[in-house]
């Protein structure tokens, strides 16, 4: 499991802790403005964070909370008992979706039936749900309730008879799938998705509406509809539709109501001895009559012409004759339909033929004996389970119930593989009698023995009924259906793609892109990551080849070899990294709404300036940005700037200027975060921290006011109480620091009393390959990330001063503290000097000050995959992990935040 | 036909709902517990028997092996019961096992994977 | 190439993606009497199938695979107007 996902489930079980506490805390209290803003604030972070990854069932159903708590907090419904009934148990939901995604990594597709349902119940309470389904209809987005069914009766006859024919135990669904308009853009073919529903039994598309003229036509927006019958279980069917749940309805049909003879009836009518014979036949209780009834009526089809009423009312008789012998009283009906040439009613012979309760052995014939392989799995696992059972120990006042309960399901085995019970229930007898569990014990054994090698002659497995029909597409099975050639872009880089798309690119295309699975797009991601691992072994070659085999020339053209490859991978990576790209404006947009309402609610008028908003970084960068940014506002709203009143009184404008600000820098994306209010006071941190224990009273006087001001990331500080005067509220900067941290990225706050606060967060473009420089220390190497490194200087030893009994050398007119690697690590070696009796010096940041790290040697500075390390090692703090270098061997990479702290 | 009945106890709504909705979707009849203790009065009370337990472990009141160990020495005892537990532990299993559980299934369950195991567990009367 | 154009047909082989359905718009709508040849196709992107529902042409031949065909004849053979 990834980091952001353990963070996420960290956070999240906070969160919904939380949020059950202010929603009973606000039973007592439910005007409390500031629970409801609370509440809300989690509620929506929550969302948000479940927004970055793929759980669609679990944000669908945080949406909703969030819709029904904003209308509470704008007073739109009032909040009442039910309301938080709920939303609770909306919580409970959520909660078991953590489980869900905790072990498993992600979530059950068949979790978007109950999402859906729980998010209706939560938007029923909200009136104007009706408004905003209206809304989405003509947005072209529809619900799945807003999805007519076809009549039954403008299906064709030939696809209800396949229907009929094929319904088995799993019952039957009429799937009616009605695809976004704009679908085509997201990479879904629907007909392909349609062509391969589970259990397809017939499906047709049709057009929603008629053609318009050619001329007119945008073939680019899918105005087609799907209607398929499957008889595939329905939990599959909703798994197989995971991604576009609003888009299908899944309806289960009774065979029986299939039955519904059509055709023209201006014919000859059947002979009334045929009529009687019928019926005498269906009268009788033999078995036999319905095979000589069988050979009647396809003797009669013959004679009529295959358009009209009376051939199609025996199409269906014969088909109930093979399919469902036992419905004689629907075969009556048909046959007095040949005379009367209206359709019979069957409606109340529609009985259950669901999935529970299978069609009576006897009447299925040879059809049932057959079992799916699947359950034949299933059924070892249960006899498995018995034999676990009645491995322990006898000695239970239970036993007995225990006995017969694996009796029971034994039974219930045999009886699912057609087997005789006689030999089981004889066991059953004596093991009761004997107060052991021996005796079927013994039985079990044999019959595991004896079904062993009858397993292995089974064929491998049964055919299905209908065969399943199989498109031959070169597309994996896969669960997002792609386009192969799909050009994705969320750069103007591709201009390609819309040359392509011709005459309509620009009315049709316009912002509107295709999309690709985020899998594909991470999979390039990792192999070129690979390949500019692979390529950096081609330099080792270049020395060995000279080094080892002393061939000077052969060295140089695989150097100059390595520099086009080297050339081409680069661009290889940044192409594949455009394509991940995505523009700040994705988290900045939240916050125009966010600034006014928050602004708002305080009496503060604030106007929010957003720059640099197309500066782009990687999705995963920018998805992490979310929540740091949403604090930091929420700070500089809630503390930093001031009412109109205070400004005025400050002799500074009555509005409050709060800028976003984003740019790139080299391979840094730069987010700074300026408010002109009333700045933080290093005194009143000074002294809070004090308070806290953060601190000791004898740095009190030493500490600079930008240090003081630091202390604010420091963690525990932001705890309510301090927090009230002036800074953070539930999350603290510290947390804003480490989530920064964790992508690499890092946070610098200035601050003036009365003039304002900055906030400069710091981050890479892209996760993939770190650039990291190499040191040597004690004979080993280590690569140390390139962001931390200052600059790198040789120090020579005469220089290096020891102030109470602390290292330190003075750089640019700067006294820097200096610490050796060896020592960091708990190496007992002092750092070598080179010839000149100077020591490498590597200057890093720690907080905004600089502080020289002695090593033996500095090396090349080479990019990497930098892979966390595995299981228990990962608690190492001190490494931020592992990389393979070029040469095949492991770099340990330091993580000299943590060394230096 | 009569339907089947399931008697599904779990101190978790979201979870007795999940449950709930997939076996009523099949076609069964679901009745809901919130410990233990609920499922052994709702036992004992109803007149026709249930023809499967699906049990979770961990519960107020009275947990599920304690449930299982009271239902097996009861007059109907013989009903094939399900322990759904949250963890793959084999620990948990045998204490399963030991109280008479006779399937032992991870939450959250599959709903393909439950309707099977539950069809199969059924496959005869239920109620021999 | 799984879409070529010919002086009166136009013969769809294989799967025919999405970004070949406005060029076949535009070919249908030049051609008001071309043929569609779809013997080796084995499927239609759906906003291809949408451009041949849209535009009616004569088939030249059906898809090999039968039940690809019976889709592509319910979709285009149909005289009943379904919506």
């Amino acid at each position: 499991m990834n980091q952001l996902l353990r963070q996420f489930l960290l956070e999240g079980r906070d969160l919904l802790q939380s949020i059950g506490e202010k929603l009973i805390a606000l039973e007592s209290t439910p005007d409390s403005q500031e629970l409801m803003t609370e509440l809300f604030r989690a509620v929506h972070t929550l969302k948000g964070n479940s927004g970055l990854f793929q759980f669609p069932e679990m944000t669908h159903v945080l949406h909703a909370c969030e819709d029904l708590m904003d209308a509470v907090r704008d007073h739109r419904v009032a909040y009442s008992q039910e309301l938080a009934d709920r939303l609770l148990e909306a919580m409970d939901f959520v909660s078991l979706l953590f489980d869900n995604i905790e072990k498993e990594g992600g979530l059950d597709p068949a979790q978007s039936e109950p999402a859906a349902k729980i998010s209706s119940s939560l938007r029923d309470l909200i009136p104007a749900a009706e408004e905003a389904r209206k809304e989405r209809q003509a947005a072209g987005t529809l619900a799945a309730q807003d999805i007519i069914l076809p009549a039954i009766s403008d299906l064709p006859e030939e696809a209800r008879l396949t229907a009929f024919r094929a319904a088995g135990d799993n019952g039957l669904h009429l799937i009616v799938y009605r695809p976004d308009k704009e679908c085509f853009f997201k990479g879904e073919d629907p007909f392909f998705q349609a062509r391969n529903v589970p259990g397809l039994l017939w499906g047709r598309a049709v057009a929603r509406s008629a053609w318009p003229p050619l001329a007119k036509m945008d073939c680019y927006r899918c105005q087609l509809d799907f209607h398929v019958f499957s008889n595939a279980p329905r939990a599959e069917i909703v798994e197989y539709f995971r991604y576009v749940p609003d888009e299908v309805s899944i309806t289960p049909i009774s065979p029986m109501a299939l039955v519904l003879p059509q055709g023209h009836q201006n014919e000859v009518p059947v002979s009334r001895d045929f009529i009687a014979e019928a019926n005498r036949i269906l009268e009788s209780t033999a078995n036999t009559g319905v095979g000589v009834l069988k050979a009647l009526v396809q003797k009669q089809i013959e004679l009529f012409p295959a358009g009209g009423w009376i051939s199609s009312v025996l199409r269906w008789l014969l088909a109930l004759i093979e399919v469902r012998p036992n419905e004689r009283e629907a075969m009556r009906r048909l046959i007095c339909s040949l005379k009367t040439f209206t359709a019979p009613d069957l409606s109340d012979l529609y009985a259950d033929h669901g999935a529970a309760e299978p069609v009576p052995k006897a009447s299925m014939g040879p059809v049932q004996s057959k079992l799916a392989e699947a359950d034949r799995i299933r059924i070892d696992e249960i006899i498995d389970a018995q034999a676990e059972v009645l491995a322990q120990d006898d000695r239970v006042p239970w036993l007995s119930g225990r006995l017969e309960s694996v009796g029971a399901s034994l039974a219930a085995c045999l009886s699912a593989l057609g087997e005789d019970p006689l030999e089981l229930e004889e066991a059953l007898a004596e093991a009761l009698e004997a107060k052991s569990a021996r005796p079927l014990r013994d039985w079990l054994t044999t019959f595991r023995e004896k079904r062993a090698p009858a397993l292995a002659q089974q064929p491998a497995a049964m055919p299905d009924v209908v065969p399943r029909k199989e498109v031959q597409h070169p597309a994996e099975p896969s669960k997002v259906l792609q386009t192969p050639s799909f050009e994705h872009s969320s750069t103007s880089a591709s201009e390609a793609s819309e040359v392509k798309f011709g005459r309509r690119a620009e009315d049709a295309l316009g912002s509107k892109v295709l999309k690709v699975d985020q899998a594909k797009i991470d999979r390039l991601m990792n192999l070129i990551g690979e390949m500019v691992v692979a390529k950096n072994a081609l330099p080792y070659l270049a020395d060995r080849a000279e080094k080892l085999y002393g061939v000077r020339k052969l060295s140089r053209e695989i150097k100059t070899q390595y520099a086009v490859i080297n050339r081409i991978a680069e661009e290889m990576q940044d192409a594949i990294m455009q394509v991940r790209m995505i523009p700040v404006s994705f988290v900045f947009q939240r916050f125009p709404r966010l600034v006014r309402d928050i602004s708002r609610k305080l009496g503060k008028e604030v106007e929010l300036v957003l720059q640099g908003e197309e500066t782009e970084a990687d999705k995963n960068i920018i998805e992490v940005l979310a929540d740091p940014l949403i604090h930091i506002v929420r700070n500089s709203l809630d503390h930093g700037l001031e009412t109109p009143d205070e400004r005025i009184a400050a002799g500074k404008s009555p509005t409050g200027r709060l800028v976003l600000a984003a740019r790139q820098e080299s391979d840094r994306v730069f987010i700074e975060i300026t408010d002109d209010g009333r700045g933080i006071d290093p005194v009143v941190v000074k002294r809070k921290a004090y308070e806290k224990g953060i601190i000791a009273e004898d740095r009190l006087d030493k500490i600079s006011d930008q240090e003081a001001i630091n202390l604010v990331f420091a963690a525990g500080f932001s705890t309510a109480e301090a927090v009230s005067e002036f800074s953070g509220r539930g999350v603290g900067l510290d947390v804003v620091r480490s989530a920064l941290e964790k992508v690499r990225g890092s946070v610098q706050l200035t601050s003036e009393v009365g003039k304002g606060t900055r906030l400069t967060l710091t981050l890479p473009l892209s996760m993939v390959v770190t650039k990291v420089m190499i040191v040597e220390s004690d004979r080993q190497i280590f690569g140390v990330p390139m962001e931390l490194v200052v600059e790198t200087v040789r120090v020579p030893r005469s220089e290096i001063r020891t102030i109470k009994k602390r290292q330190t050398t003075v750089l640019r007119g700067r006294i820097v503290p200096l610490i050796t690697l060896n020592k960091l690590l708990g190496i007992a070696a002092e750092p070598i000097a080179n010839d000149d009796d100077e020591i490498a010096t590597l200057v890093v940041k720690k907080g905004s000050e600089p502080v020289g790290i002695l090593v033996d040697n500095f090396r090349e500075t080479v990019d990497v995959i930098l892979k966390p390390l595995p299981g228990e090692l990962s608690k190492l703090s001190f490494y931020a992990g592992t990389a393979i270098l070029g040469d095949g061997s492991v770099l340990m990479v330091l993580n000299l935040k943590e060394l230096i702290r | 036909m009569s339907k089947k009945r399931i008697l599904v106890i779990d101190d978790a709504a979201t979870v007795r709902m999940y449950h709930r909705s997939i076996l009523e979707d099949a076609g069964y009849e679901v009745t809901e517990a919130m410990n233990g203790l609920e499922a052994l009065e709702k036992t004992l009370a109803t007149k026709e028997a249930f023809d499967l337990y699906l049990v979770d472990i961990n519960m107020p009141k009275m947990d599920g092996y304690s449930f299982l160990r009271e239902l097996r020495q009861q007059p109907i005892r013989q009903t094939p019961a399900i322990i759904v537990s949250t963890e793959e532990q084999s620990r948990d299993k045998v204490c399963a096992f030991e109280a008479g559980a006779n399937f032992y299934l991870v939450k959250p369950i599959k709903p393909g994977d439950l309707l099977a195991y539950v069809r199969l567990l059924l496959a005869r009367g239920g109620k021999a | 190439m799984t879409t070529v154009y010919k002086e009166s047909t136009v013969v769809l082989s294989e799967v025919v993606s999405v970004e070949e359905a406005e060029d076949l718009l535009e070919w249908l709508h030049a051609h008001p009497k071309g043929m569609v040849d779809l013997y080796d196709c084995v499927h239609l992107h759906t906003a291809v199938l949408q451009v041949l529902m849209a535009a009616r042409p004569s088939i030249a031949s059906w898809p090999k695979d039968a039940a690809f065909g019976a889709w592509l004849k319910a979709a285009l053979n149909d005289e009943k107007k379904e919506y």
